[in-house]
């Protein structure tokens, strides 16, 4: 089932979404990275909702990379839903945030995100970063046991 | 008069007493002929109750042993002249050793044999031999049976043996004699036949058997032997007494004797042992018995005598509480004789002293004006002695031009008239006039005949100077209450008349005084709220004054006065006033309500304020947090794609080209640091303090040895004092060390020997920390630009950094409430310093 190594990538910033598919793309990281370019279209993506109505959503993303300030609904709102959902309870969420607000990581650690990385400006550093959660939360990481059917 | 009351007194307590004494012999005589009478009636009921019961017990006894002599007979006539029981003992008679004849001979006895009234069954031949006993017994014949037995043969008649005994200490036995004879009935007798009685078994218990409980109850069975009586069974208080126990008849006393000798009912009488004893005597028909029933007369009386005391006592409670009453009264009445004489003492003493002591000369005259009595006032007030005056003519103290009243005086006076607070003058003996207040009263003796009169007269001298010192008094007040400033007012409660304002007053409520005085506050229209005078005379009513009250009163013009008023209610004339004064507080009230106004409008202004403020500050967070996201993102970009130019184009790429790339991406990530720091001391002045103890010398140990650790090459002495322990926020007070060794371990890093000193010192009372350097130091001149965000002294070339470390230092510095400051000098060194506040210890 898990199979297809799937990274959802919510982020609204085009510029953001290319740096990160390069950094992927140059360490090899080798999953399909699906885009979600607001919070409603992230959560459509993982209830098979909306633009994914009819998605076979046992295929769950293996990891969440998730920005905060993100259109329509923002991060901490999609961190919700995605902890309130027992099919989703599990997912890892890791929030890539340009934020530094301690409220943003109080509130982000509070709902569960598993990381918090904040983006560094240097590129090089930021590479740094994606690489290592590429490795860490894909290749390191056992996932959760799959959660299927409803409550 | 007193005198004579007191006589009837004594004369009323001694007839009371007599009275009294005799009520008391009454009832008590009255008391014990009736108890006696009853005791005695008692006595007579219960003792005919007695005699009742004896003779009843007597009679039945006697008809139930007439009735036991007759069966006994019949038992033995049933056997006289019996053929078939004759012809039964002839045959045994003839052929006695055969076991059938005895057999036969036991069927006609068995019947009497069961029956315990016999004890043995004979038959005795003619020759009054024993032929056969039932019960077969080696016991030989008592000589009495066999003689009775003979006597029996010879008569040819049935007998009855009465009480016998063969000798002292042998069972007493009664018996039946039935000759049996031949055929026919007239025949030579075979023998006898005898029913041996036992009086044991029936006939003792019988007879001492009591119908009801009783100790002494007892009946007796005598006979009469010569001028003997014989007493024929066991008494109930002496043993072995039948036909042993004996007394003569001539014993007159004794109820057997009496009985013995034919008398019959009942009688008192002392029995056997001597006792005084009541007995029933009954002779007992067909038979040498008498019977005796009897009972001490110390049993029969045992409940007499108990009534007997309950009668004497009731009769001794009855005489007590008669005794009780009488004294009783005696006592109240001796009591209230002895206060009213007591009290006619009193008055006598107290009429004495009055008059002795009077402040008033009290004078007694006769009709013809003789003076009669004088007391110390009157010697006091004329100067004559008592002696003196005494049958001196009451005109020698009036005056000449007074004369011509004397006679009409004591003319009403004969009427009976009393003169009453006449004013006049009188002469005393130095010929001074006085001037006087008379009441002259009649006197009368007993019979209520005026004999006299007495004159009572009041010096009123110091009187009418009192009654001007009043009026003085009075001017003085009047004048104090009209020219007083205060508005002052009396007025009736009950109507709300005025009686009198002042000046003031009339000034204050725009009214002429005349227009106010007789008029009421409702036709003046002075109320403004009806409600609010209630609430001011409830007040009143409650406590008699009221202080400070506040209220609204209207003018003549319609103006309306804030008044603060106080007042008390006072009874003048009879009639319940209220004295008042009211002050103008109008102005105080404006001034009031517009300070209220002014600080409404203020508390108005602060909270506008706050929430602007804090309006302002959400914006600010808001900025911030935009800035954090958002200003960040497009430098990303900048240096990411400038990046991936570098990399995906190195070889399309001239130096130059390569190098504006590089300073593209260095000026992004100089920007991003910019906003951190920006950012930075904009969370410093937002985030929560939390102070507690802290170490500053561990805490710079600490972080000197942290710089050190990255620029090992570097050669710096770190000095810091011992124990500088701080309450403060550990993380904020760890940024303005982090910042201070910082800026100095930069400054110094052109010196082969950096120093870096860091330190404390007390100033007024406070602690002041300091950190110093030897490094590239500063030209005072611009020392007030130091601690601006964003402010260099250095150029970017001399020394890195973006100027924001000592404009957070000074921001942590200021949220602890101290102070930060710098000193230093071009090339010599820089010390920066700061307090933290309040120490806490």
């Amino acid at each position: 089932m898990n199979d297809k190594k799937i990274i959802l990538l919510v982020e609204d910033n085009p510029d953001d979404v290319a740096l990160t598919q390069r950094v992927f793309k140059k360490h090899n990281v080798a999953n399909e990275i699906v885009e979600a370019h607001d919070g409603v279209e992230a959560l459509d993506y993982l209830f098979g909702t909306g633009a994914h109505a009819g998605r076979d959503i046992r295929q769950q993303p293996q990891l969440i990379l998730l920005d905060l300030k993100l259109p329509k609904l923002n991060g901490l709102d999609v961190l919700r839903s995605v902890r309130n959902d027992p099919r989703t309870r599990l997912l890892p969420v890791v929030i890539l945030t340009s934020s530094n607000e301690e409220s943003d990581r109080v509130n982000g650690y509070a709902l569960g995100a598993n990381s918090y990385i904040r983006k560094p400006v240097d590129f090089n550093q930021f590479a740094e970063s994606v690489r290592q959660l590429g490795l860490y939360w894909l290749l390191l990481n056992e996932p959760p046991p799959v959660i299927t059917g409803t409550p | 008069m007193p005198g004579e009351s007191s006589n009837h007194s004594s004369w009323d307590a001694g007839r009371l007493g007599w009275v009294l004494g005799l009520t008391f012999v009454g009832l008590a005589a009255g008391i014990v002929a009736a108890g006696s009478l009853y005791y005695r009636n008692f006595e007579k009921r219960y003792l005919s109750q007695v005699e009742r019961q004896l003779s009843t017990v007597a009679e039945l006894k006697v008809a139930e042993l007439a009735r036991w002599r007759k069966a006994r007979l019949s038992d033995g006539a049933f056997f006289f002249k019996n053929r078939s029981f004759s012809s039964s003992v002839h045959r045994f008679l003839e052929k006695s050793h055969e076991p059938l004849r005895r057999a036969e001979l036991q069927d006609w006895l068995s019947h009497q044999l069961t029956d315990s009234q016999y004890d043995r069954i004979l038959l005795i031949d003619t020759q009054g031999v024993e032929r056969v006993s039932f019960p077969e017994t080696p016991e030989p014949v008592e000589p009495h049976l066999a003689q009775a037995a003979v006597e029996a043969l010879s008569s040819g008649q049935s007998a009855f043996l009465d009480f016998y005994r063969d000798a002292p200490g042998r069972p007493v036995h009664l018996g039946v004699l039935v000759p049996i004879l031949g055929e026919p009935d007239t025949g030579p007798p075979l023998g006898v036949l005898i029913l041996r009685i036992d009086p044991a078994a029936y006939l003792y218990p019988y007879l001492q058997r009591w119908p009801t409980p009783s100790s002494t109850a007892e009946t007796l069975l005598v006979r009469r032997e010569g001028d003997k009586v014989i007493f024929l069974n066991e008494l109930r208080f002496q043993k072995d007494t039948a036909l042993t126990l004996r007394r003569s008849l001539a014993q007159k006393a004794l109820p057997a004797a009496q009985a013995a000798l034919g008398q019959e009912g009942v009688i008192n009488g002392i029995d056997y042992r001597g006792e005084q004893v009541v007995a029933a005597l009954r002779a007992i028909p067909n038979s040498p018995w008498f019977m005796v029933v009897r009972m001490d007369i110390s049993e029969v009386y045992a409940p007499l005598r108990e009534q007997l005391r309950l009668v004497e006592a009731l009769i001794i409670v009855l005489l007590l509480g008669a005794g009780a009453s009488v004294g009783v009264v005696w006592r109240q009445q001796r009591v209230r004789f002895l206060q009213a004489r007591y009290k006619a003492q009193e008055d006598r003493a107290k009429l004495a002293a009055i008059v002795e002591f009077a402040e008033d000369a009290i004078i007694g005259k006769s009709l013809d004006g003789t003076i009669t009595s004088w007391n110390p006032a009157a010697e006091r007030l004329f100067g004559y002695q008592a002696a003196e005056m005494i049958g001196q003519p009451v005109t020698r103290i009036i005056p000449h031009d007074d004369l011509a009243y004397e006679p009409e005086i004591l003319k009403r006076l004969q009427r009976g008239e009393s003169i009453v607070s006449y004013e006049g003058v009188r002469i005393a003996k130095d010929g001074r006039p006085i001037a006087v207040s008379l009441t002259v009263s009649p006197i009368r003796d007993s019979a209520g005949t005026i004999i006299g009169a007495a004159k009572i007269a009041r010096d009123i001298t110091e009187r009418r100077r009192a009654e001007e010192a009043l009026r003085e008094s009075e001017r003085r007040f009047s004048q104090i209450f009209n020219f007083s400033p205060v508005a002052t007012s009396l007025s009736t409660v009950r109507e709300g008349r005025y009686l009198d304002v002042n000046d003031a007053w009339a000034k204050m409520y725009e009214r002429a005084r005349d227009d106010v005085l007789g008029r009421t506050v409702f036709e003046l229209n002075i109320w403004v709220d009806l409600e609010r005078r209630a609430a001011l005379f409830a007040k009143l009513q409650e406590r008699g004054a009221v202080s400070d009250f506040e209220m609204e009163l209207r003018t003549k013009s319609g103006r309306i006065v804030q008044v603060s008023w106080s007042g008390v209610t006072m009874v003048i004339g009879g009639e319940s006033c209220l004295l008042g004064s009211a002050l103008d507080i109008t102005e105080r009230k404006q001034a009031q309500d517009t300070l209220r106004t002014l600080n409404t409008e203020l508390e108005q202004r602060v909270r506008e304020r706050t929430a602007e403020l804090e309006a302002a500050n959400k914006e600010l967070e808001a900025f911030s947090y935009s800035v954090s996201h958002d200003l960040r993102t497009p430098l990303r970009a900048m240096d990411g794609f400038s990046m991936a130019l570098l990399e995906d184009c190195a070889g399309k790429l001239d130096e130059t080209a390569q190098d504006h790339l590089r300073r593209i991406r260095a000026g992004s990530q100089r920007m991003a640091e910019l906003i951190d720091d920006l950012l930075n001391l904009s969370q410093m002045g937002r985030a929560e303090m939390r102070c507690e103890s802290v170490n500053l010398t561990v805490m710079a140990e600490e972080i000197g040895a942290e710089f050190q650790r990255l620029q090992p090459e570097r050669h710096v002495k770190f000095v810091v004092a011992p124990a500088l322990v701080v309450h403060a926020d550990e993380r904020m007070l760890r940024v303005v060390v982090n910042n201070l060794l910082g800026n100095a371990w930069k400054f110094t890093s052109r010196q082969e020997q950096a120093l870096i000193d860091v330190g404390a010192w007390d100033q007024d009372g406070q602690r002041v920390f300091f950190v110093r350097d030897n490094g590239a130091g500063f030209d005072m001149a611009y020392a007030s630009r130091l601690f601006g965000a964003f402010q260099r002294l250095h150029s970017t070339h001399e020394f890195e950094g973006t100027g924001i470390g000592l404009a957070l230092v000074q921001r942590i510095i200021h949220r602890h409430g101290g102070r930060v400051w710098a000193e230093g000098a071009v090339g010599q060194g820089a010390t920066i310093y700061f307090t933290l506040g309040k120490e806490r210890d």
